[in-house]
């Protein structure tokens, strides 16, 4: 009997962290109006690292090999400034049940830049990224392993490109 | 006269027995339609699997890319907003001792 119910309790306990992933943040907004949402599954991010000639110069670094480890990319942004608050409360539950860790946050009268990591110092399993700008709202989460340097590495020459 | 006391004990024993082993079935049967109430429940509150934005991985691949620009812009414009508030300390002494 007791272990009936403990078994029920962990269930209903896996089914309420199925609820806060950022599976189900992006089912939830993908679909709403003046939304734009990406998803990019394992089997994708498999098909990338099979891409040949994909190195970064400035870097060194093979991101087809870097991301092939990826299980999924979920981009979430919101124009409409109620369905941005509901996406930023929804994201704020799903990072304190996770576990993420605070890599930064940022706060500037309205703009809001916040990035959790989950893992160790070697490898990061998870990454969920909340960028909030006025009545616009973009929840970025990258699930699977890539490793710390690697990630350190692509953000430093992506930012080469831009500047 | 014992024998009757027996056959007694022995009919209750069993009414006994039978009456605990249809409350054992009914507990069973109550555990088991939870169980399966909490497995349906397990299998409508899942999440769907979403379908891929993109067919080929070419463009996936240009929209990491572009997404992970869009981090290092966040990051970059964060530094910004760090080091302009740690020039405020000092433009405020600056202003003072104007």
């Amino acid at each position: 009997m007791k272990k009936s119910v403990l078994i029920a309790a962990m269930m209903l306990t896996s089914v309420m962290s199925f609820a806060q992933s950022g599976k189900s943040i992006y089912n939830k907004y993908s679909g709403a109006e003046s939304t734009n949402a990406v998803y990019i599954s394992d089997a994708m991010f498999k098909m990338i690292g099979k891409i040949p000639d994909l190195e970064l110069d400035d870097c060194g670094i093979n991101l087809g090999e870097a991301v092939k480890s990826l299980e999924a990319f979920y981009l979430v942004s919101v124009e409409d400034e109620s369905t941005a608050n509901a996406l930023k409360a929804d994201v704020e539950r799903f990072v304190e049940k996770g576990s993420y860790e605070v890599l930064m946050e940022v706060k500037e009268e309205r703009d809001n830049i916040r990035i959790f990591t989950i893992g160790n110092e070697r490898i990061i399993s998870g990454c969920a990224i909340l960028v909030t700008e006025r009545s616009e709202c973009t929840f970025i989460c990258i699930d699977g392993e890539i490793l710390r340097d690697d990630l350190i590495k692509i953000m430093n020459a992506k930012k080469e490109d831009i500047f | 006269m014992s024998t009757f006391e027996d056959k007694l004990r022995a009919i209750i024993l069993a009414d006994t027995i039978k009456e605990k082993k249809s409350r054992q079935k009914k507990i069973s049967i109550s555990l088991a339609v939870s169980f399966a109430s909490i497995c349906l429940i397990l299998i409508f509150s899942l999440p769907p699997e979403p379908k891929d934005t993109f067919d080929d991985p070419v463009k996936a691949y240009e929209e990491i890319e572009k997404s992970f620009a869009y981090i290092a812009e966040q990051i970059e414009k964060s530094f910004d907003i760090i080091q302009k508030e740690e020039e405020k300390p000092v433009e405020k002494i600056k202003n003072i001792l104007k």
